[in-house]
């Protein structure tokens, strides 16, 4: 009997409760609380993203690169990013040499004392945190200028890219017709040119226009950029192909508001999830573009450094990759360090901006 | 105005010639009554005896709307649409040539006063909405004429219709999808009046908030986004938009169907209240006919893209002339249970309007239906005064009385 009772009275207050719920929905007029200050979804997203851990890993990666790369030779200002060590270091070579003539054993040891103008492949020290390449400059202060030159380059791109994107696949997506039949006929033909050999060609052209050391990294960038708008333009174009549909876009047209107005304030922002996303896994793919390039000689050029300069090392000398780790593993650390950053960020802004994964 | 009368002098003797003459009329009874008496025999049938009988009405058709047509717009109605028609191309040939279409409003006419309102009921997928967006040009027409405040916007071009726009505006079915997800509510409302520059720049503030005020919208709602409402809070904001510029027209496209009864009661009499202090003319769309009974003034009874029906409220509601507006009213049901109701059954679905029957386009599921309804077209016209009809029954009623 009691038990009875008691789940009766669970019951009520349950009735009670929904009938609550019902009551705030229904009456309309009802004033909220005007202290309740609901979420924007833009602050929604900041708290999905923080709330993964792997997103959080990614940007303490990123923005570790940008201050190491940024500040870094504001605060490290012992060696510059050219300035070999030229403090003289003598290398002693010994060599022995047996000889046996008529029974008789002669040894001959042999010294020589090499003096070299710089301190080249030092060890980690005091003086070069890890260490000097061949040329006697500081491995460490390389990388922070060569983490320069690469986030400069991708972020520089990216945003061309993207901005390049929005517009083009935009005006395809919202006036349809003949202009968007021709603007993705472009983007095929552009999508159709294989990247590396006209790199390759560009670089033979720079080559005999003269240009050198670190400005050859942007006339590439700049065709590689040209070259890879296609992608994001067609990811907003099929964006903007379905909201244009949406019944406020119908609303914006009754309103009588421009086309530009409707595309660049009504409908691109509502594609900025899918491009936030695609701008952070671009610069991943746009560090590891630049690093090629200059790996192969292509993009900055010794003695200026670049991520990808630096581990050119070990084209010239095969004992280096043996011999001298910290010659290039440092750089190539940083690689990975930037691309896995940019791709964790961009994994975690696209789960942030999923209005499926509410959780 | 001198160009009216330009118009109107030119065009006199063109209608002289265009109106039939009533020789022609006699001649076409004749036929008619000639052909109702050859119904029986079956040997005719094979012959189309109503061939004949339909190219007539078809040719004073087609004259009747071309008299239509050049006859100078009613300076007292805010809205007169002429034989409004909307058909989406369904197949294309390579060349762009039209092969086969969907005829979503076909020929549809009706005038609209300002201050009143007029309700447009009928099933889904007769073409109502597709006849408000024409109406508002969200849709190129394709062929007729919409006449707004006096001026032919038939064929303004997108320029042209930006100054239009503020005075005819939309409210849609949907409260959900209707508003941009990421703006807050004073942007959404803001950006109208800033667009068309309604206020001064420093009083857009006081403005909205003056009409969210008008709408039954608090103002800490200002920086509050759509998803953080209800389906009446935001049906509201898309009434305080629609009304941000201070239209003349407005289109209520299903506007309560969405909600819940008692929302849909406080949203009708928040559109009643605002026609009574802002002087609105409404074209409400609906197919709730008690909503539309409530609100209207004029009703016009649609069926797949053609006018079947349209009169002042009284009169349709007391003496529903089209068998489809009567199967429709048979279907509101009564709160006393003690009369028994006269239901009309509808058998069968509403036609494909891709392949709209032949004659009149309800002669499948009509419960009176008689042989001519298969073959021809019945005229649209005035039966009493201001209540037009087009149905054979009424044409064979008027001949008896004769």
């Amino acid at each position: 009997m009691e038990e009875n009772k008691n789940l009766e009275n669970v019951s009520l207050e349950k009735e009670e409760v929904v009938n609550e719920n019902i009551e705030s929905n229904v009456q309309d007029n009802e004033p909220l609380d005007k202290n309740i200050k609901l979420m924007s979804p833009t602050r929604m997203v900041i708290r999905r993203f923080f709330r993964s851990k792997l997103s959080i890993i990614g940007l303490i990666m990123v923005i570790g690169l940008f201050v190491f790369s940024f500040f870094g030779p504001l605060v490290y200002t012992r060696w510059g990013e050219t300035t070999p060590d030229s403090s003289p270091l003598t290398e002693y070579a010994t060599s022995e040499f047996t000889y046996t003539v008529n029974g008789q054993t002669f040894v001959v040891r042999q010294s020589v004392e090499k003096e070299m103008s710089y301190n080249s492949y030092a060890p980690i020290s005091g003086d070069h945190l890890l260490g000097t390449d061949q040329q006697g400059y500081d491995i460490f202060t390389r990388l922070m200028y060569g983490g320069r030159i690469s986030l400069t380059v991708s972020f520089l791109a990216v945003f061309v890219i993207t901005l390049l994107g929005v517009v083009m696949g935009g005006i395809a997506g919202y006036f349809g017709g003949w202009v968007d039949n021709l603007i993705m006929r472009i983007c095929d033909v552009l999508m159709c040119l294989p990247g590396v050999p006209i790199l390759l060609i560009i670089g033979l052209i720079l080559d005999s226009a003269g240009v050198g050391g670190s400005e050859r990294i942007y006339w590439l960038m700049i065709y590689l950029t040209l070259f890879s708008w296609p992608g994001t333009a067609r990811l907003v174009r099929g964006q903007i192909l379905s909201l244009r549909e949406q019944e406020y876009m119908v609303a914006a047209e009754a309103m009588g508001y421009s086309a530009p107005r409707k595309i660049f304030k009504h409908l691109v922002p509502n594609v900025m999830p899918q491009l936030i996303v695609q701008m952070s896994l671009s610069l991943g793919s746009m560090i590891l573009y630049e690093a090629t390039l200059s790996y192969l000689n292509l993009g900055v050029r010794a003695p200026f450094a670049a991520w990808g300069t630096m581990i050119n090392i070990i084209s010239t000398d095969p004992n280096v990759i043996t011999d001298h780790f910290l010659a290039w593993g440092p750089a190539g650390i940083c690689i990975v360090i930037a691309v896995l950053g940019f791709n964790f960020v961009g994994d975690g802004l696209r789960d942030a901006l999923d209005p499926k994964m509410r959780r | 105005m001198a160009d009216l009368e330009k118009i109107e002098n030119e065009q006199a003797p063109l209608e002289n010639q265009v109106k039939p003459t009533k020789g022609d009329i006699a001649e076409n009874q004749a036929v008619e009554n000639q052909v109702t008496e050859d119904q029986p025999s079956p040997v005719v049938e094979n012959t189309d005896p109503y061939q004949a009988l339909a190219e007539i009405y078809a040719q004073r058709k087609a004259e009747q709307k071309a008299s239509d047509m050049l006859k100078p717009f009613d300076e007292k109605a805010l809205l007169e649409v002429r034989h409004l028609r909307k058909a989406f191309p369904l197949k294309k040939s390579l060349t762009g040539k039209v092969l086969s279409e969907l005829i979503a409003v076909d020929d549809v006419s009706f005038k609209l006063y300002p201050g009143e309102t007029l309700g447009i009921v009928g099933e889904s997928g007769c073409g109502k909405t597709t006849m408000g967006r024409t109406i508002l040009k969200l849709y190129p027409s394709s062929g007729g004429q919409v006449i707004f405040d006096g001026k032919d916007i038939t064929n303004y071009k997108s320029k042209d219709m930006r100054e239009i726009r503020k005075q005819m505006q939309i409210i849609f079915q949907d409260p959900y999808s209707s508003l941009p997800p990421r703006s807050t509510v004073g942007g959404i409302l803001s950006e109208p009046v800033e667009v068309h520059k309604i206020v001064p720049k420093a009083q857009i503030k006081s403005y909205v908030l003056d009409l969210m005020d008008k709408c039954g919208l608090r103002d800490y709602y200002y920086e509050r986004y759509p998803h953080e409402f209800s389906g009446g809070q935001r049906q509201r904001i898309c009434i305080a938009r629609a009304l941000s510029v201070n239209p003349k027209l407005v289109v209520c496209d299903e506007p309560v169907s969405a909600l819940d009864v008692s929302i849909q009661a406080q949203i009708i009499n928040l559109l009643k209240d605002l026609q009574k202090n802002m002087g609105l003319t409404y074209l409400f769309i609906s197919h709730d006919l008690s909503v539309v009974k409530y609100i209207s003034d004029k009703i016009g009874v649609m069926y797949l893209g053609t006018m079947v029906e349209f009169g002042g409220k009284d009169d349709i509601f007391s003496n529903p002339l089209h068998p489809y507006t009567k199967a429709l009213f048979s279907a509101i049901p009564n709160p006393n249970p003690d009369v028994k109701m006269e239901r009309v059954h509808l058998e069968g679905d509403i036609p494909s309007p891709a392949n709209p029957p032949k004659g009149c386009r309800f002669h499948t599921r009509c419960p009176k239906a008689m042989d001519i309804c298969k073959h021809v077209c019945p005229e649209y016209k005035e039966y009493e005064n201001g209540h037009f009809a087009a149905c054979h029954l009424l044409d064979l009623k008027e001949e008896e009385n004769q």
